[in-house]
């Protein structure tokens, strides 16, 4: 469970996210959304520990996000925060990397070698596993790190833009998945931000749509069906809370010019 | 003899390639003469004196060399792989070290007396007692800091620090040569004693990169633990450990009282020095200027160089936000560093006004107690490390990125 108290968090002059106050249940699949820059990235920052916020707090199964050290010492052994562009050790071949982080989240070797194994196979790695890191493709990079936190038994995985950066179909396909599974089976909290509102329809429990640092709705896909009157898809709602604009602009765009 | 020396003597290549190269340190002023006109030892043009003391003293750096080399040249603790091959077999550390003993043998003596002997040459144009007895420091000296580094590198903490106090020590009484040879041995005992009970506990286990959940690879050497797992992946696991740039805790009480200990003891042995040749000194305050700011900076790196404010200067000052406490405590230490250095500095400037000549007592006792004082400081105020890195406000950012590091997307 991820609970957010009047999260209030600015870089510089301009807020990112205004006293943003949110529950996530144990085993549910929660989506962010938004238009960019508006703290999508920041929240699940936050959430991650990776950015402190300037005002409010965070709970995860009960423990204050760096409230002590032992709180903090919890949180991490049953949390992973992935961001959008992490860095990875390009010297280490996929297999090692994989391994170590295996390790470093206490994975028994025995379930560990054979769990490298399986997601190595799922997204098509085998003929990389051996490879140093640093000769793949962007998407290849992006499989490993996705398969680095799938790999871990946390039961809070906060992923930014997981479906972006290269993945092709068969990733896509294997990632959504294997989500859904971790939460329908293993109860794992899941938070994720996508930009495609397809996917978000198809996996989330529910979705949290932000704008100017603020939420607009949270709600299940049906739930903002409901609330908006719309009996669309979720791309359709989204146009509708979001970007109201959008829909003019375009047809100013395909609008041929008097003569 | 040939073969019993061979137990702790280095190979004869290294001893030939040494013996060239104080050769040629020696024959400098003749290879300048050579250059600049074009024979040796042209008429006239004598080298300066110093060169000869420098030859004089050839024995004691010898002495220093050897010394140095006998603490780690047999040592698994500096020698990775001769580690690890100790590790796969049976021995223990009741047995003999199968590559040569770390602790002196009687062979080290025999060496030591040749070196003596050869300071005592008459040859030697500066020779004096002194020189002798120099080769005896020097030796035990070289001996003493690099074998005393290695077992604090390996967690053996209080023998290290009594080995430091030793230093220390030999360096104060080394006007006295009784009781500088007495000191000599005893931190050697001290160290001998450190050595068993550090070999008393191989196979050692590292704390940052033997972990035993730590996945060991060959192409590890020389890359940090956290290069390994790429960012931000180990700075957000429970498993996080500081890195060692900076001692904290019992580490950095021990080193913040042996800095200042032997800053007193190489003041005390500079000033006797230039007392007896006569020499006026100057306040080497600059000098304890730049080690207080060297420490300051070093804990300002290791605090914020991947751990940044939440938010920039700019946005503290547009949203008034001038204290960031979950920030900010980390600055609390540097500015009472801060504080003592102008405060100091201060003092320092009336003290020398109002008395006529101050400078020795500050230079032996009172720099000590500041260097110290501010070391303390900059290596154990808190808050630790480790509980800045887990309950601080900071924006966590990747800025060591190595070379081998690659970003994703």
């Amino acid at each position: 469970m991820i609970e957010l108290t009047d999260v209030t968090h600015h870089y510089g002059v301009r807020p990112v996210l205004k006293q943003v106050s949110l529950r996530i249940e144990t085993g549910e699949l929660v989506a962010v959304v938004g238009p960019n820059g508006m703290g999508k990235s920041t929240l699940l920052g936050v959430m991650g520990g990776a950015l402190s916020p300037v005002e409010g707090s965070v709970a995860i199964d009960g423990r204050r996000r760096k409230g002590s050290e032992e709180e903090e010492l919890e949180i991490r052994r049953r949390t992973l925060y992935l961001p959008d562009q992490p860095w990875l050790p390009g010297f280490r071949t996929v297999r090692e990397y994989l391994l170590s982080v295996g390790r470093l989240y206490d994975i028994p070797d025995s379930r560990l070698f054979e769990h490298v194994e399986r997601l190595l196979e799922l997204f098509e790695l085998m003929p990389q596993a051996d490879q140093p890191i640093s000769g793949l493709s962007a998407g290849q990079k992006k499989k490993v790190a996705l398969s680095s936190a799938l790999l871990t038994d946390v039961s809070t995985l906060l992923l930014d833009e997981p479906f972006s950066g290269g993945l092709d179909p068969a990733g896509l396909l294997a990632l959504k998945r294997i989500l859904r599974h971790r939460v329908t089976s293993q109860k794992a909290t899941i938070v994720l931000t996508s930009p495609v509102p397809e996917i978000i329809e198809e996996i989330a429990d529910r979705v949290l749509i932000l704008r100017d640092g603020q939420i607009v709705a949270f709600d299940s896909v049906n739930g903002l069906r409901q609330s908006t009157g719309l009996s669309g898809s979720l791309g359709d709602i989204l146009e509708r809370l979001l970007y109201p604009e959008t829909a003019d602009k375009l047809t100013k765009y395909f609008q041929e010019p008097t003569q | 003899m040939n073969r019993w020396l061979r137990v702790v003597l280095p190979s004869w290549q290294t001893v030939f390639m040494l013996t060239i190269l104080l050769q040629l340190l020696v024959m400098l002023p003749d290879f300048y003469s050579l250059w600049r006109f074009s024979h040796f030892r042209r008429l006239g043009l004598e080298p300066p004196v110093e060169f000869y003391k420098l030859a004089a003293h050839m024995p004691m750096i010898v002495a220093v060399i050897y010394g140095a080399y006998r603490a780690v040249a047999f040592n698994p603790a500096v020698r990775p792989e001769y580690r690890r091959w100790l590790e796969r077999t049976p021995w223990t550390s009741d047995r003999p070290l199968p590559l040569g003993p770390i602790t002196l043998v009687a062979q080290d003596f025999v060496i030591l007396v040749g070196l003596m002997l050869l300071a005592a040459c008459p040859s030697m144009a500066f020779h004096d007692q002194l020189i002798i007895e120099r080769v005896v420091e020097g030796f035990f000296g070289g001996y003493l800091l690099f074998g005393g580094a290695v077992l604090a590198s390996k967690k053996e903490t209080h023998f290290a620090f009594v080995i430091g106090i030793g230093l220390g020590a030999i360096l104060r009484t080394s006007q006295s040569p009784i009781v500088c040879g007495t000191t000599c041995f005893l931190t050697y005992a001290v160290m001998a004693l450190g050595i068993r009970q550090s070999l008393r506990r191989f196979p050692w286990t590292d704390p940052e990169s033997d972990e035993p959940w730590m996945l060991k690879l060959p192409n590890d050497t020389g890359s940090s633990v956290a290069s390994r797992f790429g960012w931000p992946m180990y700075a957000l696991s429970a498993k996080w450990r500081p890195a060692e740039s900076l001692r904290t805790g019992w580490d950095g009480f021990y080193l913040s009282l042996l800095l200042g200990w032997w800053w007193y003891a190489s003041n005390w042995l500079i000033t006797e020095n230039a007392i007896s040749s006569g020499r006026q000194l100057d306040l080497p305050t600059p000098m304890l200027m730049l080690v207080v700011g060297a420490a300051i900076l070093m804990r300002l790196a290791t605090y914020c160089v991947e751990r940044w404010p939440p938010i920039s200067l700019w946005g503290r000052i547009r949203s008034r936000r001038w204290i960031i406490p979950g920030y900010d405590k980390v600055l609390i230490a540097p500015l009472i560093n801060l504080a003592l250095v102008v405060g100091f500095g201060m003092w320092l400037k009336n003290i020398t006004r109002t008395h006529s000549d101050p400078k020795h007592w500050i230079d032996l006792y009172v720099g000590p107690v500041f260097l110290t004082l501010n070391l303390l400081i900059a290596f154990c105020a808190p808050p630790s490390i480790r509980n800045f890195h887990l309950t601080g406000s900071y924006r966590l950012v990747y800025a060591n990125k190595g070379p081998t590091s690659v970003k994703v997307g």
